[in-house]
């Protein structure tokens, strides 16, 4: 009797979930819901990010929102966008796991008639209304070669430890990193490219043991914000701090104790509290029905760079940071 | 007489599972040094020993909880509150002989929870510590917000810098740990117990250990000795996230498994344990040394541990299919 | 004296369920606990509602139905899984594998029925594979699919060289966009794959095996059941659905990525234990375990809508889960659950 009862009760709520899906009633509208959606939650990269865009948004008036998946997963963050959608944001701004991924939830997004921004991390360019970048690919990507080149004196074996290996991003920065060494430092030897998944224990490992698989090891890069910390980490242990050279790209309070110590020479980054700042800026000049123009001022940001036929945003240029700056920045 | 009967204890040692894995080991070793000599130079070796410490540590408590009869797979969020908890509090200024024991109770408290879903509720295992595990995760993410701790007090830091010709402190107290664990599994009354609560809990329910002694022993173990391989895991590594030690707790269980611990409980050795977490450690080592590409090093570590299941199971299927012998389950 | 020790004797032999009865019946017995967790997630659907005005939307419950949908379909697997008293933990990687396998066909230009059946082949052949090791083998199912687990993970990945495939034809796409009077084409499906599930756990042979195999393997094989071969097929129609889910999931995301299905192997088991089925597997109900699936992504859903912090809503599904399991053990009185 009780499990007639049950499965009855539970039918009713299938039918329920059915109707629910068939029924009427429009999405309550949002006019100053600005969304912003990080690849994931919980690094201080994106906090720093979110929170430049968090005071930016209030100052020009818009309601901030903030929110992503758990991990850096393209699915996750489909169900968070998808989820999102329902609320009817006024723009929607996503820096993107994985490019293609991503691309039929935005467009579904456009569809509804909710602009759709990328910052950080792009997608398909037919899935978005603007994407603000904060370097362009091949200048960082060649900038940071150059870093590591200097040190080694354009010759040597050298690693690369990347955050996941599906990031578009970071495989496009790979890309011109490769590149460039191909072109200018034909001496310098690639000898493996491993994945560190945004973890530092993960990274720590993979470089300890590239440390031990490649004994005449020069150099490393540490290709998202995880690995180099984990870098110099590992070869503070190993003994060999100061004798190999580590380039690449984390944030100053991460880097702080390694560049102090010598261990590191320079980092590289952009600031990402500038980088949520101009994604806020962009937001709301969507919903003032502005375009953004090349060379623009914008306040707290600088000069930005505009492509209106890629529809794409540059910040600025690579910032580098050394023993000599690192005071002058906390994120 | 006698001669019979050792030559029958010599061939029960080598049937035992754990000969078994160290054969496995030794014909891997041989392998090894053949294709990439380096593995054995005392830096690497060194390295080795050092990735094995936490692993061991927590292994142990893993052990304990596999001989019960149950499982845990919040593990990994356990290593990651307590690692955040030790950082923040030893960044604090609090003296160590403050934070560790703090960092202690947390792990103990954690595994109380776990335990005592388990034993007052009656959740399944698997469910309860797949329960707690998102809890205790999503708990820890929010306190941090995200923030990772970069920098740790400096007598953490010193505990995890390799001394002693490349090994560090965490070897030593892998090892001691393992040395208590022996004396209290095999010659402690506790320890027995989890042994016959683990082969039957009915049968030991009759004999008069109660059901709950086993469980939150067990459980609670766990969460100590996590909370120590927390201590070195952040000393190690020299800063903390919050989403750390993702999914480590399937490489816990995968360790203890190869090392001959019978899933459904009851049986298991700390020497296997050992093999295991051995055996991971090395593949894993010597596939870098060998310059295998990262995709393959999955699969090849697959491969082996389905191959230590076989293993394990081989005295029973060579009964089954070798001997016609009916073998329930 | 004689009373007591053949009374205790009676309930040393009673302990464990009698399995003729229990298959006989075919549905859990006395379980309460869909019941529980549908009042459940109703309370939280209103307040949901009444807070957010969003919650009610069509648009809300198109866009929640369609993972929902995913992750319903390898509970399903999953549910026969865990109904044999055995657990699958490489079912996120069978869907990377699968994925994969669809990117690589579509890579070679081949129309979209080759895709299609590319990508379940190769969810049924590591189903199969898993099968072989638990069935013929009798190997321990939780040992076997932790290593298969790293196994395809590490196929998925070597065969994609970690990239992901882009550039689907519109054929496989339309599984996304297709819909029936609003509801989405993928949601219908899982309705017809839990129809036929259910058909076959209640009206066939094979899933009385199944069922009594879960329940007490030794009894089973005692009574001639095939005990290997319903474990095979047990694991291969899990393969198979998560091909399903692969290929719904290449669908969604106009992609294909080797760790695609990761978090989706968790949400199954949570799922199919959320609905009241016992891990250590004897019954199963296609009702209770869709309830645990629709369960688990409403109240996302509603927890994301009412701007609870990401970290927050993770660890408040899990209070959910084992608010359940605890509510529906006492409901039952629950004697000995343990696995």
């Amino acid at each position: 009797m009780k499990n007639r009862h049950c499965h009855v009760l539970a039918s009713l709520m299938l039918l329920a979930l059915l109707l629910a899906t068939a029924c009427s009633r429009l999405p309550r509208n949002s006019k100053t819901l600005f969304v912003m959606v990080p690849k994931l939650v919980g690094i201080p990269y994106f906090n720093s990010a979110r929170d430049g865009a968090s005071q930016e948004a209030s100052r020009l008036g818009l309601h901030f929102f903030y929110t992503g998946p758990t991990e850096a997963d393209a699915s996750l963050q489909v169900d968070v966008i998808a989820g999102l959608l329902a609320r009817h944001p006024a723009v929607l701004a996503v820096s993107c796991d994985d490019a293609n991924a991503l691309a039929p939830v935005l467009r579904r997004a456009r569809r509804y008639g909710i602009p759709v921004l990328t910052w950080d991390a792009d997608a398909q360019p037919d899935s978005r209304d603007w994407f603000v970048s904060q370097v362009e690919d091949e200048t960082l990507g060649r900038h940071v070669m150059d870093v590591l080149a200097e040190q080694l004196g354009g010759r040597g074996q050298y690693a690369i430890v990347t955050g996941s290996l599906t990031a578009s991003n970071l495989n496009a920065w790979l890309y011109w990193m490769k590149k460039q060494q191909q072109e200018k430092y034909p001496e310098m030897q690639l000898v493996a490219v491993v994945a560190g998944n945004d973890d530092q224990q993960q990274a720590f490992v993979q470089a300890q043991s590239l440390l031990q698989a490649y004994p005449v090891l020069r150099g490393f890069i540490g290709n998202s914000s995880a690995a180099p910390p984990a870098i110099a980490r590992a070869i503070e242990q190993a003994g060999l701090a100061g004798k190999i050279a580590i380039a690449g790209l984390s944030t100053p309070n991460l880097m702080r104790q390694y560049i102090e110590n010598k261990t590191v020479k320079t980092i590289t980054l952009w600031d990402p509290g500038k980088l949520g700042r101009l994604t806020a800026a962009v937001g709301a000049m969507i919903l003032r029905h502005e375009t953004p123009r090349d060379g623009m001022d914008v306040p707290g940001v600088g000069r930005i760079r505009v492509f209106p036929e890629a529809r794409k945003i540059v910040m600025g240029t690579p910032l580098d940071f050394t023993r000599e700056n690192i005071g002058q920045y906390w994120f | 007489m006698n001669s019979s009967s050792r030559l029958l204890r010599v061939r029960e040692r080598f049937h035992r599972h754990e000969t078994k894995l160290a054969s496995l080991l030794l014909v891997l070793g041989i392998a090894v040094a053949v294709a990439a000599p380096r593995f054995f130079a005392t830096v690497n070796l060194a390295l080795l020993a050092r990735s094995m410490g936490v692993l061991l540590i927590v292994s142990v408590g893993m052990l304990n909880v596999i001989l019960a009869g149950g499982i845990d797979v919040s593990a990994g969020a356990i290593l990651a509150v307590v690692s955040v908890v030790l950082v923040r509090l030893g960044n604090h200024g609090l003296t160590a002989s403050t934070v560790l024991p703090l960092g202690l109770l947390t792990g103990a408290a954690l595994g109380a929870v776990n335990a005592a879903l388990i034993a007052e509720l009656r959740i399944p295992p698997i469910v309860a510590t797949l329960g707690t595990a998102g809890l205790f995760r999503g708990l820890l993410l929010e306190w941090t917000q995200g923030e990772w701790e970069s920098s740790i007090p400096a007598w953490l830091n010193a505990v995890g810098s390799p001394r002693w010709g490349g090994l560090d402190a965490s070897v030593l107290a892998a090892g001691l740990l393992m040395l208590v664990a022996a004396l209290i599994l095999h010659r402690t009354q506790i320890g027995r117990a989890l042994f016959r609560f683990g082969d039957s809990p009915l049968a030991a329910m009759r004999t008069g250990i109660s059901s709950r002694q086993p469980i939150y022993f067990a459980y609670i173990s766990l969460g100590v000795l996590t909370a120590i391989g927390a201590v070195f895991y952040a000393a190690q590594l020299g800063a903390v996230q919050g989403n750390a030690a993702n999914g480590y707790e399937l490489t816990v269980i995968a360790a203890v498994v190869l090392g001959g611990a019978d899933i459904l409980g009851g049986r298991g050795s700390l020497l296997g344990t050992f093999l295991g977490v051995l055996l991971l450690c090395s593949l894993q080592q010597a596939l870098v040394l060998l310059h295998v590409a990262v995709f393959w090093q999955n699969i090849v570590t697959g491969a082996i541990v389905l191959l230590g299941v076989i293993l394990s199971a081989a005295p029973r299927l060579h009964r089954k299919f070798v001997l016609q012998q009916s073998s329930p389950a | 004296m004689t009373s007591s020790s053949s009374a205790s004797l009676d309930t040393f032999h009673n302990s464990p369920p009698r399995f003729v009865q229990q298959i006989s019946r075919l549905s859990l017995t006395g379980n309460l606990q869909p019941c529980v967790v549908t009042l459940l997630v109703l309370f939280f659907c209103i307040y949901a509602g009444y807070r957010s005005g969003d919650f009610w939307s069509t648009l809300n419950w198109q866009l929640v139905v369609q993972p929902l949908a995913e992750a319903g379909i390898v509970s399903l697997g999953m549910m026969f899984v865990i109904a044999s008293g055995g657990i699958d933990l490489s079912a996120g990687a069978i869907i990377g594998v699968a994925a994969v396998t669809a990117g690589i066909a579509a890579h070679h230009k081949l129309p979209v029925p080759a895709i299609e059946a590319a990508a379940l082949s190769a969810g049924l052949l590591c189903g199969a594979f898993n099968g072989i090791l638990i069935g013929v083998l009798r190997l321990s199912s939780i040992l076997v699919t932790l290593g298969s687990m790293i196994l395809y993970s590490g196929i998925a990945m070597a065969l994609s060289d970690g990239n992901s495939f882009a550039g689907f034809p519109e054929g496989l796409l339309w599984w996304n966009d297709a819909a029936l009077l609003g509801i989405p084409l993928e949601f219908l499906l899982f309705l017809t794959t839990a129809a036929v599930a259910a058909a076959f756990l209640r009206y066939s042979v094979w899933g009385h095996y199944v069922l009594a195999i879960g329940s007490n393997r030794v009894a089973a094989r005692y009574s001639g059941y095939p005990v290997a071969l319903t474990l095979f097929g047990v694991y291969t129609l899990q393969g198979l659905l998560c091909g399903m889910t692969g290929i719904l999931l290449v669908a969604r995301l106009a992609s294909a990525r080797a760790d695609m299905g990761q978090g989706l192997m968790l949400m199954a088991i949570a799922s199919v234990v959320l609905g009241g089925a016992p891990i250590v597997g004897g019954s199963a109900s296609v009702i209770a375990t869709v309830v645990g699936v629709a369960a688990f992504y409403i109240v996302q859903d509603g927890l994301l809508l009412l701007d609870v912090p990401p970290f927050v809503q993770h660890a408040l599904t899990s209070v959910l889960l084992l608010a359940s399991v605890a509510v529906g053990n006492l409901l039952r009185g629950n004697r000995e659950g343990r696995r």
